[in-house]
Parts: structure tokens; C-alpha cells; sequence
């Protein structure tokens, strides 16, 4: 199977909820239906004496536009008709209402001039300033009208999102091809792979359980997924569409890409006791380690395709007499621990190599372009305060601090690039990206507290931050979720 | 490939509106602390080697170290305070055939487990039921002709005495028939490991094993009572050799043993990796 191919057959893409196109609407707009809103002549000149007709620019999911407005008193009001097609809503008259649906065909809102009175999907509302006819355009509040059409204004600001962000728990973020951001959004009883537009809006990629931990390729154009059948499935990012690779129905878990995106790597069986990859273009299962030696993660496999590194969870050893007496029950936890492990795949009948013998624990493995390993290790006997970013050499001889004075919360090699996430003496939450001789580059600093950090390739940040998605991008820093 | 399912996203922007309580996945500055240790069933050790690196993750600072050496010795060691949890097939806090009670011990439900009949590919029959498999396991029937198949003598493979298998098998396989050991014809073994490989070297053949082990040409299971052994029978009430696996704890847990209890019942682990581990999560029981 190429997957070329396999692309190709993915149909357009699926949003449920698309933002809405952003129009330069300020001289283009059409008077409202003279007789969807019935006001007489002098109640229209006596109004009209009392506003300040006027333009107002508002950001809509990131474009700017031009709309009409009115001042009346301290309150500014905004021409439902431009604000309507900047959010891509539809208005219709309904003599004597006006109707108008979001583009999502979710929401009414129906209103009237001179009446403060409104309905919003059935039931009944009431606006602060009664909507104000003028040159026959409606004028009404902009907030009403935008929350009541699913959207949302930032606080503050001028800023508006034509879909409400989301709320909830989000995790393990990371890009689109095309800029968006996709996470895990987690929480209850939903578990969704989504994408976050970075001006503004949201589409669930899929609705299938087990994409929710998909693996994104180098491209990330493609994910890979297994099911509980132990099936593993490609998923296209941009139409939703999956479809298994394999029949094969082994367990297989830490799946993880090759550099060039045509094999994908995993521990397989039930004891996680292998080494595997799947050709992505034949679905050919082609083993690499199988040494019985159980309960391996994480596996890594440099660009070359030349060294693999991986976790193995050494396990306590339990002895008993045979008929399992209480009294003979005997557990030794001493050597318990994850330790780290190296395989040479240029060599023919090579076998693996530990390299760590320490007791602590050890996270998120990331085997650098140069060969050097870098993982986090948390010292649970509580001596080294710090979650420490350690570093081994290319041949595994030498284990050292990388980054001993950033109190380390994740660590991933993205685009070739360490990125770490931590705190430091200040206090603050930083995004580092860090060389494999320790050199720090920071890329993002805050208060809130960060959990997770993805980098684009063109240097885009995207963040967990008080639970919340957080963009940096050019300086500016967005949260694309509430 | 050709064929590719289009995943229904119809429902999805109407949930993914709706707020619910959550519960932290992903927390920063963890001060969680401590060391937990697991001993017990060995059919759930994988299971729990996958909640503890990702337990972990969340709290690096909590040391969690696990052995498997079979059911009994989950309740037993959490008994001899040797481990804070026992990872046993079956409640320990309650008299099963062969095992009294462990006092003051509490259960906590953590998985299903779906066990089946195993014979060696060289074995014609591909139904069995209770009645046939307790003659051939009290050795009362020791020939496949007697259960339709060819005329070769029956070996037995069981697991040792102390296995929450065997337990399992014994209460609800043979509904609560004996295994009784044999001069000939007849092994034990220590592990879900060695049952595999002793039924898949073992012509002629019948063990009993958890329904994820079963991979590979060598072995295959049986129908008991003409119901195949699948994790959609398990759910929906056709297939009965199955059993809840439980984490023991001497009374009720606190710190980092709860939990990390609570991360392996929590629905983005049960749902998630348990489930892409074949395990069954226990909400589909209800």
C-alpha cells in the first residue's frame, strides 16, 4: 500500500464547525428588508437625531473587518447585518422579526427594532439597549448577538471568535500541517482528537475512542492508532478517515514513527517482550528484538535508522515454595526499576545494552540526531529535589546532568529539537529547547503553569497552561481554549 | 489497503459543548511522594507495569515497583506487609474454593479478565462442556474419542495450586470441579507464560489460560457450552469463564497507593491503554 495512495482516497475534510470566512463588509452590506421592521417615520426620525452613525473595526477569527455602528449614550451599537455576515450567519425576515442563524445552523436569535425583547432557540431573552433602526439598518449589542450565535468575545478586547472556545481538559498537543493545533481533549465521558484552529473554531478529526492517543507522523499528515483488538489503523489528519495498515492482532504499544515516515516502531506481545515496526506502504511486520526480555517501553530509533534505545520495567523477583506457603513468600524490589537500553541494528546477531543501573525513575526517552539519550530522572527517595534532565554519550558510556537546574515537568524531540518544559528558581513555567551539551534557548516563560509544549517546525509554540491550549506564535500569545 | 471507514462525527460537536467534572490527566509541580509495591497475579502484571509508567509521568516522584508469582501471593504479601498492593484474580477478602478469606483486606476492582479452554492445533475438538471438561480434568475421560475427537490420549496442563486461573477455571469452567493430579499424562505450571508454551509444544494437549494470551497458530481455544471465548461474549453475559482482577489492600488505601488504585479505575486509563492491552474495562460489566 503506498500511502500516497492511501491519502488520495481520503475525501474532503470533515469540520463540524469551520470559522467563519472573515469579510471586508463595511460599505458592502445591504439595507435591512424595509418591511421586516416596521417603525414609523417619525419614531425613525426621532432616533435618528439621537445617534452618531459611525465604523468600528473588530478582529473576527483573526481577520479584520469593518462594521457599521451607532452611538446611543455610552452604548455602541453594531449593524446586525455586518456582524451577521462576518460571522457567516444567515439573516432572514420574518415580518415583523428579523431571524438569524449561525453558520452552524445551531442557534436562532430572533429580534425586532424597538424591542428589547428577543428569542434565543425558543426561549426568551432581553437585551440591555433596545435595537435601534437607522438608514433602515438594524443596530443591536454586540455581545448579545455574538454569544447568542455561538461565538465569543475575549475579554477586553476587540477580539471576537465566531465559535465559542472550548472548556474542558486538554492534553498532548501538537501540530497540523497546516498550522492548527491538534490535542486530546479528555475529560468526562468524551475523549476527542481535535483541531484547534489558530483563528478560532474547533473540529473533532475523528470519533473513533482509540485515535484520541493517535501517533502523528513526521509530515503530520498521518496518525497510527491500535485498537483493543491490537490492530493497527492509519488515520489521515485532515479528513478523519482511518482504516487498518495490518490484520495483524498482536498487542503493540509506544508506537513511534521513523524519521522519513515509512515505518512505524512498537513493542509488541503480551509481555511487551519485542521490538517491531510496520511498513507503512505494505504492512509488513518485521521484527527486531525478541531477546524475552519483558516489559520494554518507549522505544526510540535514530534518524539513521541505525540505533534503537528503549525503557526496559524491571520487575521485583517473588520466590515461594510450591505449595505458594505465606510463610515461604519472600520479595526482592531491590532491582526494580526502569532502566535504560540500547541496540545496535547495524550489527547482525547484536544484542541489547544496558545502559543505566540507577534507581531512579526514569521518563520520557528521547534519543538525540547526535546518538547521545536523554531522559528525565526523579529521585523518589526525595535527595535530589529536582526532576533532572540526564544526558548519556552516544556510546553509552557516561551519564550526566544536562540541565540539573530546571526542575524538569516534560521533555520531547521534536523536528530534531529538544524541547524541555520546567521551572527554574523564579518561579516561572519555561519552554526550553535545549542543545545536547546543555546550552538553553528560552522559547516561552509564564506564571500560569505549564504541563506540555509542542514547537512547529517554523517555531510556532503551542502550550498546557492552567489546563488551558495556549498558541505563541510572532509574540503574540492566544488561548485557543477557555 | 482499499477500504477505509468513515468515523461518524455527527455527535461530536454537541458533546464536545457539554462541560463535565473533571480530573487532572496532566498536573505540573507534583509533590505526590512515596513507594508503592505490587505482588501477585501474573496475568495482571502487564497491566499494571503500563498504569505504573504512566502513573509516573503524573507523579515522577512515586516509586512503583511490581512482581507477579500468581494470585495467592498478592493477598499473602499485603498480609506479611511485604507489598502495599496484591494483584489477585479473584476477592481476596472472601472464601473461594481452596483459599480462606484474608481479613481485613479490601478488593478493589481494576479489570476483567476473560480466561479459556486452550488445546494444542493438533486437537480435532473445538467444543467442550462442563460436564466433558470436568471428566477430563478429575481424569475420568482421558481419551479425545470420548469428547469427539481422534483416539489419542488426553494431556492435561493446569496451573499450580495458588494461580487465580486455576481458580477462576475450577469455580466457573468446571463449576466447581476438581483438577486432580495424574502419574501420567498430567504437568503443572508456574505461569500464563508457560501454559502457552507448554499446551503449544504439547500435542494432544488441553490447558486453560487468559483469553489475551491466546495469539500465535500453536494453541487454539474452544467453545465452552458452544459459546466461543471472545471479550464481546464476556460483555454480554453468554460466555461465564471470566472473573474481575482486583488490586488488595490492607484496609483502605491513602497517599500514593490510592492513588495510583485510582488512576488504573480511572476511564482514561480503563478505556485506553487496559483495553489496547486486550484487558476488558470493568465498566463494561454494568
Amino acid at each position: 500500500m503506498k500511502q500516497s495512495k492511501v491519502i488520495k482516497m481520503f475525501l474532503s475534510t470533515a469540520m463540524l464547525v469551520s470559522a467563519a470566512s472573515a469579510l471586508a463588509i463595511g460599505t458592502a452590506s445591504a439595507a435591512d428588508d424595509q418591511s421586516a421592521v416596521l417603525t414609523s417615520a417619525a419614531q425613525v426620525k426621532a432616533t435618528a437625531s439621537k445617534v452618531k452613525a459611525g465604523n468600528t473595526a473588530l478582529t473576527i477569527d483573526g481577520s479584520k473587518v469593518t462594521v457599521r455602528t451607532i452611538q446611543t449614550g455610552q452604548t455602541t451599537l453594531y449593524a446586525l447585518r455586518d456582524v451577521a455576515n462576518a460571522l457567516g450567519a444567515t439573516v432572514k425576515s420574518g415580518n415583523p422579526d428579523l431571524i438569524v442563524t449561525d453558520a452552524a445552523g445551531q442557534h436562532t436569535l430572533t429580534l425586532k427594532a424597538d424591542s428589547k425583547n428577543y428569542l434565543l432557540d425558543g426561549t426568551s431573552h432581553q437585551f440591555t439597549i433596545t435595537p435601534v433602526k437607522s438608514d433602515g439598518t438594524l443596530y443591536v449589542e454586540l455581545k448579545a448577538v455574538i454569544e447568542g450565535l455561538g461565538g465569543e468575545i475575549l475579554t477586553g478586547s476587540q477580539e471576537i471568535f465566531s465559535v465559542a472556545r472550548l472548556s474542558g481538559q486538554f492534553a498532548n498537543p501538537r501540530f497540523h500541517p497546516n498550522g492548527n493545533v491538534i490535542v486530546n481533549k479528555e475529560d468526562g465521558n468524551v475523549s476527542v482528537l481535535l483541531q484547534l484552529n489558530v483563528h478560532g473554531g474547533y473540529s473533532a478529526i475523528t470519533s473513533e475512542d482509540n485515535a484520541v492517543g493517535a501517533v502523528i507522523s513526521p509530515d503530520g499528515r498521518t496518525g497510527a492508532f491500535t485498537d483493543e483488538s491490537g490492530k493497527l489503523f492509519l488515520i489521515d489528519m485532515a479528513s478523519g478517515y482511518a482504516g487498518p495498515l495490518s490484520k495483524d492482532t498482536s498487542v503493540k504499544t509506544d508506537l513511534t514513527w521513523s524519521a522519513d515516515g515509512k515505518n512505524i516502531y512498537f513493542i509488541q506481545g503480551d509481555k511487551q517482550e519485542k521490538i517491531a515496526y510496520i511498513n507503512v506502504d505494505t504492512g509488513k511486520i518485521t521484527e527486531v528484538l525478541a531477546d524475552k526480555v519483558e516489559n520494554k517501553s518507549e522505544v526510540q530509533v535514530s534518524a539513521d535508522g541505525k540505533k534503537l534505545v528503549y525503557f526496559v520495567n524491571i520487575t521485583g523477583k517473588a520466590d515461594n515454595d510450591k505449595d505458594s506457603t505465606e510463610e515461604s513468600l519472600q520479595i526482592d524490589y531491590s532491582k526494580a526499576g526502569t532502566q535504560v537500553f540500547s541496540l545496535d541494528l547495524t550489527a547482525s546477531e547484536a544484542a541489547a545494552v544496558q545502559w543505566t543501573k540507577d534507581a531512579d525513575n526514569k521518563l520520557y526517552l528521547s534519543l538525540l540526531p547526535d546518538g547521545k539519550v536523554v531522559y528525565i530522572s526523579a529521585d523518589p527517595e526525595g535527595i535530589v529535589s529536582n526532576n533532572v534532565l540526564k544526558v548519556i554519550s552516544a556510546d553509552g558510556a557516561k551519564t550526566a546532568d544536562l540541565a540539573a537546574d530546571i526542575d524538569v515537568i516534560q521533555s520531547r524531540l521534536l523536528h530534531g529539537k529538544l524541547i524541555v518544559v520546567g521551572t527554574i528558581g523564579d518561579g516561572l513555567y519555561k519552554v526550553y529547547e535545549i542543545s545536547s551539551t546543555g546550552i538553553k534557548k528560552e522559547l516561552y516563560s509564564s506564571q500560569a503553569e505549564i504541563t506540555e509544549a509542542a514547537v512547529s517546525s517554523s517555531g510556532t509554540v503551542a502550550l498546557i497552561a492552567d489546563g488551558k491550549v495556549v498558541l505563541v506564535q510572532d509574540g503574540k500569545v492566544t488561548s485557543l481554549t477557555q | 489497503m482499499n477500504i477505509f471507514k468513515k468515523l461518524s462525527l455527527i455527535t461530536i460537536a454537541s458533546a464536545l459543548l457539554v462541560s463535565f467534572p473533571v480530573t487532572s490527566s496532566v498536573w505540573a509541580k507534583d509533590e505526590l511522594k512515596g513507594k508503592v509495591t505490587i505482588n501477585g497475579s501474573t496475568a495482571l502484571l502487564p497491566m499494571t507495569l503500563q498504569a505504573a509508567k504512566e502513573f509516573q509521568k503524573l507523579h515522577p516522584k512515586v516509586k512503583i515497583a511490581a512482581s507477579g508469582k500468581g494470585s495467592v501471593t498478592g493477598p499473602q504479601a499485603v498480609k506479611k506487609g511485604i507489598a502495599e498492593i496484591g494483584a489477585c484474580d479473584w476477592d481476596a477478602s472472601t472464601d473461594v474454593p481452596g483459599f480462606k478469606a484474608f481479613d481485613g483486606q479490601v478488593a478493589h476492582k481494576v479489570a476483567v479478565i476473560p480466561f479459556a479452554t486452550i488445546v494444542n492445533k493438533n486437537v480435532k475438538v473445538d467444543n467442550l462442556t462442563t460436564e466433558q471438561l470436568q471428566g477430563i480434568f478429575s481424569g475420568k475421560i482421558t481419551n479425545w474419542k470420548a469428547v469427539g475427537g481422534e483416539d489419542e490420549d488426553i494431556v492435561v496442563i493446569t496451573r499450580s495450586f495458588g494461580s487465580g486461573t486455576r481458580v477462576n477455571y475450577q469455580a466457573k469452567a468446571l463449576d466447581g470441579g476438581d483438577i486432580v493430579k495424574k502419574e501420567k499424562n498430567y504437568k503443572e505450571v508456574g505461569s500464563s507464560g508457560d501454559m502457552k508454551t507448554a499446551v503449544a509444544t504439547t500435542p494432544n494437549s488441553i490447558g486453560y489460560i487468559d483469553l489475551t494470551y491466546i495469539t500465535g497458530g500453536d494453541i487454539k481455544a474452544v467453545k465452552f457450552n458452544g459459546v466461543e471465548a471472545t471479550t464481546d461474549n464476556v460483555i454480554n453475559g453468554k460466555y461465564k469463564i471470566w472473573s474481575y482482577g482486583y488490586y488488595m489492600t490492607n484496609g483502605k488505601p491513602t497517599g500514593a497507593t490510592k492513588e495510583f488504585i485510582e488512576y488504573v479505575q480511572s476511564k482514561k486509563f480503563q478505556e485506553g491503554s487496559l483495553k489496547k492491552l486486550k484487558f476488558i474495562p470493568i465498566s463494561a460489566m454494568k
